[in-house]
């Protein structure tokens, strides 16, 4: 257990660097500007109905969570099955590895717990910054499922092709189809459905599939790293 | 540990035949693997590393499949590859500590372990310098301690002098030779002096097929009569140069050279006889080797 703690401790040094950091800043800046472009709306509403102005705020600060936290998970993950390679040092690594498939496994797990760790915070200083009283539950959930299917698909993509640009780059499309044609490209994988939601798309639906292929994707990164010369 | 390999080719797509029915048993000791460039040296080290499989035959370490069983062959295995590098952003103690944490070695033998190879590579005062800044040599001396940690039965290490000064170059083979008394070491190379002066066994590889295997000294051998000492002029050298192997050419002034060539007759001039040398023995037997390839096509 300690050692396999270390060893989290390890990937995390290599896999997390100011780039995630960097990402998480402009995240925030750009929540704070959602909430700025509504916040004359907000503040006439919250003189006649509180509710109204609340649920006004959280609706930006969902669909600005969802948006943009996703790219942060992307950040954070898409080196995980080409790391080594990038450095020159897949050969020693897969000859040292025990089991294989749990040198990305790790790296996908610290990822994700930076990533997980950074939404409450990322999410929530820009409102209280702003004086703004907002709930936070949905805002956090949001990003979840888009988060794990487009980091799915960016890692099999790169194990397959060799290149974390590639893997973030099919992923990037994805996005920006759905941010441009919501739905065309991915159907029922809509990644945007909790803060701008297509009529005929259940939103549990969505979430379930959205987190199933991601975790199919990501399992078809590891065996493919374990195979991949 | 015994290392089986039997009748192993590989193929890459393309049908490009890095290795052709390949069969050799290395034992304890340390182990030469010659050959040219792109005889398919490094292919064969990659299979026994498990970082392949053969497209036919079997490997096996210490009686256990390589393609069946590549986990528990891993853990007899210390690798340093063909182009070592490192983590930039890890330190040399901290890239030895993530790759011992990978080799499953737990807290305190991991400890004592970084700190024995990082002595034994003379890399203790740059531990806390990051991989990044590390020369060349600095680099190849962290792959050989990163290879050696956990103490492998099996210890491959392909051109791993490549890129070094003189001096590292002797201090590294010396460490080869040393480290062969109790393991088995495989040391592939196209350097004919790392194979004479720290292998007890070697075996040659031409276009992916074994065409010598046994001592150095049986090597210098095939040589035997074969080999010349000339002083010539410049037009002499040239045509020396068509018609037999040269293995060395020394200005000595003038115009002359001194050639030392490797053929079965003697070149033009007044050539005396050498003792042959592993170099010479390499040479003569890849000058038949070409010889019989262009005249089966």
């Amino acid at each position: 257990m300690r050692r396999q703690l270390a060893l989290l401790g390890r990937e995390a040094r290599l896999m997390l660097g100011w780039g995630f950091l960097c990402f998480l800043v402009v995240a925030g800046f750009a929540l704070a500007v959602g909430l700025s472009s509504v916040e004359h709306e907000r503040r006439t509403l919250a003189a006649v109905d509180p509710g109204m102005a609340r649920a006004l705020a959280e609706r930006v600060g969902v669909r600005m969570g969802e948006l943009l936290m996703p790219l942060a998970a992307l950040v954070a993950s898409t080196h995980a099955v080409v790391l080594d390679r990038e450095n020159g040092v897949g050969e020693v690594v897969r000859t040292a590895a025990r089991w294989r498939p749990g040198v990305p496994l790790r790296r996908v797990l610290v990822a994700w717990a930076a990533f997980l760790a950074a939404i409450p915070v990322v999410l929530a200083v820009p409102p209280l910054l702003m004086g703004i009283d907002l709930g936070l539950g949905r805002m956090i959930l949001a990003p979840l499922a888009p988060a794990a299917f487009l980091t799915g698909l960016a890692l099999a993509v790169s194990a397959w092709l060799g290149s974390y640009v590639t893997g973030l780059a099919a992923a990037g499309m994805v996005w920006v189809s759905d941010l441009m044609r919501p739905g065309v490209l991915t159907g029922p994988l809509y990644l945007f459905q909790a803060g701008q939601p297509l009529a005929d798309l259940n939103l549990q639906a969505n979430r379930l599939l959205l987190v199933g292929a991601g975790a199919v994707l990501i399992a078809l990164a590891l065996g493919l790293y374990d195979r991949r010369a | 540990m015994d290392v089986a390999i039997k009748q192993v080719s590989k193929l890459y797509p393309g049908k490009v035949r890095a290795l052709d029915g390949v069969t050799l048993n290395i034992g304890t000791g340390t182990f030469g693997l010659l050959g040219p460039n792109g005889a398919g040296k490094t292919t064969l080290m990659r299979l026994v590393a498990t970082l392949d499989v053969p497209t036919r035959g079997e490997i096996t370490v210490g009686g256990i499949d390589c393609r069946r069983r590549p986990a528990e062959v891993r853990r007899l295995l210390g690798y340093l590859p063909q182009s070592f590098a490192a983590f930039r952003r890890l330190t040399a103690y901290e890239f030895l500590d993530y790759v011992g944490l990978l080799k499953g070695l737990d807290g305190p033998r991991r400890r004592r372990d970084i700190e024995r190879m990082l002595e034994l590579v003379g890399l203790t005062g740059a531990a806390r310098a990051r991989a990044g800044t590390f020369s060349g040599g600095m680099l190849q001396r962290l792959g050989i301690a990163q290879a050696l940690l956990g103490d492998p039965a099996l210890l491959i290490v392909d051109e791993p002098t490549a890129g070094l000064d003189p001096e590292e170059r002797v201090r590294f083979r010396n460490l080869l030779a040393e480290l062969g008394k109790d393991r088995t070491v495989i040391l592939s190379t196209h350097i004919v002096a790392d194979v004479e002066r720290a292998c007890r066994e070697l075996a040659l590889l031409a276009a992916g097929r074994v065409v010598f295997r046994g001592e150095p000294s049986e090597l210098a051998a095939l040589a035997a009569g074969a080999v010349w000492e000339v002083e010539v002029d410049e037009g002499t050298y040239e045509r020396t140069r068509l018609s037999h192997q040269v293995v060395s050419a020394v200005s000595t002034g003038g115009g002359r050279f001194r050639l030392r060539v490797v053929g079965e007759s003697p070149p033009p001039g007044a050539a005396g006889p050498a003792t042959p040398t592993l170099e010479d023995g390499y040479m003569a037997v890849m000058r038949r080797q070409q010889r019989a390839q262009q005249a089966a096509g």
